[in-house]
């Protein structure tokens, strides 16, 4: 991976907005991507927790894969999630963590923070939270979290070196890191690189 | 979709941004059967889980 950044962050960052606007207001739009319960369950979600969400907890997921496979969180953990969308993994995390626990959503989209926050309000949820914000300048304290958890967004970030590094500020020591994101096992032609419907689509 | 990198490439930068043990899972065919499939196919583009962690 290169440190070069290929395409002005600024207008990658607008469209990206633009993209998941889309999904958000009409999440079966039909997409270069799967969305919502059918790609949870691709992604080998625990199909009986994604059965117990209402559909405006999963309709917008439009994520990659699944940030839990490679470990459950812990109850009473404190959770942050990068690009929280629709809000679906900051709910699966909450029955993870428990009432103990907390997980914020961070989303730069109006749009995915009202459908979040009013899911949650409808689930009752109390021990989660939605902030607008974009994840290379997180919205939230320092060494606050146990586990950052994110699927399907770094990769949408030029400066991934900069999220990673807001990742390790808002981690207590010790924290963990899970993510779920895409990788290509061909290389990118450079020119391909330099279009920016490829880094959004 | 979105471009990617090499799986391999994350963990280098993962170690390189601090975090140790790192951790990747299985290939996950993320876009079979979707719009960008043939697409994710030409770059061989999966879905893939991370796990890092932030020394104490």
């Amino acid at each position: 991976m290169s440190d070069s950044i290929p395409v002005d962050p600024l207008a990658l960052r607008e469209e990206v907005k633009s993209k998941y606007r889309a999904v958000a207001v009409d999440p079966r739009g039909g997409y270069h991507f799967h969305t919502g319960r059918p790609l949870a369950r691709r992604l080998g979600y625990d199909q009986a927790v994604v059965a117990a969400l209402p559909d405006s907890a999963v309709e917008a997921f439009a994520g990659v894969g699944n940030p839990f496979s490679l470990g459950t969180l812990k109850a009473d953990e404190r959770v942050v999630d990068l690009g929280s969308g629709g809000g679906f993994d900051c709910f699966i995390a909450a029955g993870q963590v428990g009432p103990q626990g907390r997980v914020v959503g961070i989303d730069m989209t109006e749009e995915m923070l009202g459908r979040s926050r009013a899911a949650a309000t409808a689930m009752g949820l109390r021990n989660v939270e939605f902030r607008q914000g974009v994840i290379e300048d997180l919205p939230v304290e320092d060494r606050s979290a146990d586990v950052v958890i994110s699927n399907g967004v770094i990769n949408h970030c030029a400066d991934k070196r900069q999220v990673f590094a807001e990742v390790r500020r808002v981690l207590k020591p010790g924290g963990r890191l899970q993510f779920a994101d895409i990788a290509n096992g061909k290389e990118i032609p450079a020119g391909a690189l330099r279009n920016i419907d490829l880094w959004t689509d | 979709m979105p471009v990617a990198c090499r799986a391999q490439a994350g963990r280098q930068m993962l170690e390189q941004s601090g975090f140790a043990d790192v951790v990747i899972g299985p290939p996950v065919d993320t876009f079979g059967g979707a719009g960008g499939e043939s697409e994710a196919r030409l770059f061989e583009v999966f879905g893939y889980a991370f796990l890092a962690h932030k020394p104490k």
